[in-house]
């Protein structure tokens, strides 16, 4: 008996396991799983931890060199004091940014540096303890949106005589919206490196496969609707508008909700309403229109049945593009490099400036930066390094423009190499007419975490109250705000 | 040392052999004093820094900090999220503790027994809790992952139900997560268990048996009573343990959907590190460590009441 029962407990797990193997049916030919509750992030720009991006088969060409992974610590030439720099390059970006300092080494005499590599989440734990300690390295790169919370806590140096007044570099040739949002007490506190947030990226075979013009896109939110019940399918082949539309087996998704920390402010913008004011002293969260640009996404899940449903665990976007199962990607302009390393995919997309989402075709982007700056303790040796290594990676952005970003410096956007490459172009150009920056605030990341979060639960299930969720976000940015 | 004895009164002897022992005892407390010096500077002095932080408005850069009392305790008694994330924590402890606790017991009963491979089941079942909680986070996704994942691979192709958004329901989020824990710390319990089983004398089984006992009377008036001791121990341990869950929920669902799965220590760490709200975040800590402490002291006082030697 006992050895019957045995005998039948391994013989249940092997079954377990070898089922478990074998996979789902219809599973997608490469599709992963975003574990965080927002669509996975590229790890260039995330603050919040989890959004690793697992993936379950390769979607690169076998034939490409296999690629090698960023190493953490950097070493670039050899000498007594070499310049410490942390950031948080450590995605696809980060073996671009790599070769660049490769490049300012050999080009700069007597320059050496180490270079850190560093997750987000722990560059801002590593970074405040070091400057509080008298550590603090050369050089940081982090966000813009980040600057007024890390210069009011003291971490940062104005760096007005540093780089501006002397010629350095002219605040002039960097975008206005930018230099104000990294400007603190009157201070400029850092130099954009680049600007990057949040480009549409389309398919174009889907769209001509439905009987739509590539060239000539919706123009407003009711549009879009049209549009994108004509481009969401089920596994039938039905739209959501036919009887029988299976909303639990789609095959092509017209749009998706990618990362909230963009898509969040530039809906809410396009609608007219926002996070805060223009000064930061009001909560627009629960504003009507913030309300109803987040009816709309809660709309396009649970309503029209065009974007899958904003729940932790949904398969990341990039995955569902790369797969032809998305139409309309709202995606970050490194997805420059992911293009790249899928020219198959390249090849049927296009690029354009992020749709419009509002009734009146309202056209609003948010955008970000990563900047260089130096923190509080660097002695005038480092900053003299680190005013070096600034200026060279600012004036010699053409090469950062491979990665997907787009240059901070106006003059180098206009540069050949840079409009020779079709997104980058089309970023900097969007960035440059209608981006925004988010409102700066020297509590800026719990803000940030307070709408994310008041967001998510909106749209978490069908029967989510919209109005009640970011009137409770709003609440508690308010108390934020109240605080001295 | 004979003159000096003789000339001293009635008074003074006890303190000589305090000397004395003292001498004699004194390589012992070398021995120990290492681990003092270690515990008072990495974990006394941080516990009272923590406590004294709490009573400030800390600002990591600022020389003199602002003294603001209790505001910082004051203001938690309102902080919903607090509240929120405390409530989150509390059901995943409930949860995988009672699970645990029970599991554990009910497999190092079946494996106390002696069948040909019931060494290899202990293994088999400790084996989980060698795994990081990196690869953890990993193995959660695989199972809980609405489209890809194992949980609804078998329900769909097996049973033919519907895919369940186990990640994605806020009323589902924490029993996922609480299984997932329990799958990957209950083989520690179930070893425990497994020796204080061990522990109880044959003859008592043999005689419950003569008696006319079954399996059940006996596991309810032998065995039960027999492993409070490792009761309290695996209650007391767990339940600290759990209640300061933080990577689970941080690298499988980052504490979504909204709060959902946002947990108490997941809100200190984002309070200091994300928000650099060092005092607040200290005050959380001291408010969470109290109530662990007085929910242990009542542990304590429930289940040694039970204990029988």
């Amino acid at each position: 008996m006992r050895k019957f029962v045995f005998s039948l407990v391994i013989l249940l797990m092997l079954v377990l396991a070898l089922g478990a193997c074998g996979g789902p049916e219809a599973a997608p030919t490469a599709e992963s799983a975003a574990p965080a509750n927002e669509a996975a992030a590229p790890a260039d720009t995330a603050v919040e931890p989890a959004e690793e991006v697992v993936q379950e088969e390769p979607t690169v060409d076998p034939n490409l060199p296999t690629p090698e992974p960023t190493p953490i610590v950097n070493a670039f030439g050899e000498c007594d004091d070499p310049l410490i720099l942390w950031h948080g390059l450590t995605g696809t970006d980060g073996a671009v940014f790599a070769v660049m300092l490769e490049n300012y080494v050999n080009e700069t005499p007597g320059a050496c540096l180490s270079s850190e590599g560093i997750p987000w989440d722990i560059f801002f734990q590593k970074y405040p303890t070091a400057v509080a300690a008298g550590t603090p390295p050369d050089m940081v790169i982090f966000h813009a949106a980040e600057v007024n919370q890390m210069a009011s806590e003291g971490l940062m140096m104005p760096l007005d005589d540093l780089i501006y007044n002397d010629g350095t570099l002219s605040k002039d040739d960097f975008n206005p919206v930018l230099m104000d949002a990294i400007t603190y007490d009157g201070e400029t506190m850092a130099v954009p490196f680049d600007n990057h947030g949040w480009l549409l990226w389309y398919n174009t075979q889907l769209l001509e496969n439905a009987g739509l013009d590539p060239d000539n896109l919706p123009k407003n939110g009711d549009e879009f609707i049209e549009w994108a019940q004509m481009l969401t399918t089920d596994v039938n082949g039905l739209h959501p508008t036919d009887e029988g539309f299976d909303p639990d087996n789609v095959d092509v998704w017209a749009i998706d909700w990618t990362w909230p920390r963009y898509t969040i402010p530039t809906t809410m913008w396009q609608f007219g309403g926002g996070i805060l004011n223009e000064d930061g002293t009001e909560v627009l969260l629960d504003s009507p229109e913030s309300i109803a640009a987040i009816q709309y996404w809660h709309d396009l899940m649970y309503k029209y049945y065009v974007a899958p449903p904003a729940v932790p665990g949904k398969m990341w976007a990039g995955d569902l593009y790369a797969n032809n199962r998305l139409v309309f990607m709202w995606e970050g302009t490194w997805t420059g490099g992911f293009m790249k390393d899928n020219p198959d995919v390249a090849a049927l997309t296009k690029t354009a400036f992020i749709n419009s989402l509002a009734p009146d075709g309202n056209q609003a982007v948010k955008f970000d930066s990563h900047i260089m700056s130096v923190p509080t303790g660097v002695d005038e040796a480092g900053a003299a390094q680190a005013k070096q290594l600034m200026a060279y990676l600012a004036n010699n952005g053409e090469f950062w423009a491979t990665s997907g970003q787009v240059p901070a410096k106006i003059s180098v956007q206009q540069a050949p190499e840079v409009q020779a490459i079709e997104s980058v172009a089309m970023a900097a150009k969007q960035f440059n007419e209608i981006g925004r920056t988010s409102v700066p605030h020297k509590a800026f990341i719990e803000i940030q975490t307070a709408y994310e979060t008041a967001v998510g639960n909106a749209l978490a299930s069908a029967d989510a109250d919209v109005a009640a969720e970011l009137q409770a976000g709003a609440e508690q940015i308010r108390a934020i705000l109240a605080r001295p | 040392m004979t003159t000096y004895r003789a000339s001293m009164d009635d008074k003074v002897r006890p303190v000589s052999a305090n000397r004395k022992r003292l001498r004699k005892q004194l390589p012992n407390y070398l021995f120990v004093i290492p681990h003092y010096l270690f515990f008072a500077v990495f974990l006394l002095y941080p516990i009272f820094r923590g406590i004294q932080i709490s009573l400030y408005d800390w600002k990591i850069m600022l020389q003199d900090q602002k003294f603001i009392g209790l505001a910082n305790y004051q203001a938690l008694t309102k902080d919903m999220i607090f509240r929120e994330t405390l409530g989150n924590t509390v059901y995943f402890t409930v949860l995988t503790v009672g699970i645990n606790v029970v599991l554990a017991l009910l497999v190092a009963t079946a494996l106390k027994q002696n069948f040909r491979g019931s060494h290899f089941l202990r293994v088999l079942f400790y084996a989980p809790a060698i795994l990081s909680v990196s690869v953890l986070g990993i193995i959660g996704i695989r199972i809980w992952d609405t489209q890809l994942g194992i949980v609804n691979y078998f329900l769909t192709t097996l049973l033919g139900l519907p895919r369940i958004s186990w990640l994605g329901n806020p009323s589902l989020v924490i029993p996922s997560l609480a299984l997932t824990t329990v799958w990957w710390t209950f083989g520690f319990p179930m070893l425990v268990f497994l020796a204080g089983l061990q522990s109880i004398p044959e003859a008592l089984y043999e005689a419950a048996k003569i008696d006319g006992a079954g399996r059940l009377q006996t596991f309810r008036h032998i065995t039960i009573p027999l492993i409070m001791p490792t009761m309290l121990f695996v209650v007391v341990t767990q339940f600290i343990s759990h209640m300061q869950v933080f990577a689970q929920p941080y690298i499988i669902t980052a504490g979504g959907p909204g709060n959902a799965s946002r947990t108490a220590v997941m809100y200190l760490y984002e309070t200091a590190w994300k928000f650099f709200r060092f005092g607040y975040a200290s005050a959380i800590s001291v408010v969470l460590a109290g109530i662990m402490i007085i929910v242990t002291i009542f542990l304590f006082s429930v289940l040694r009441s039970r204990v029988e030697y």
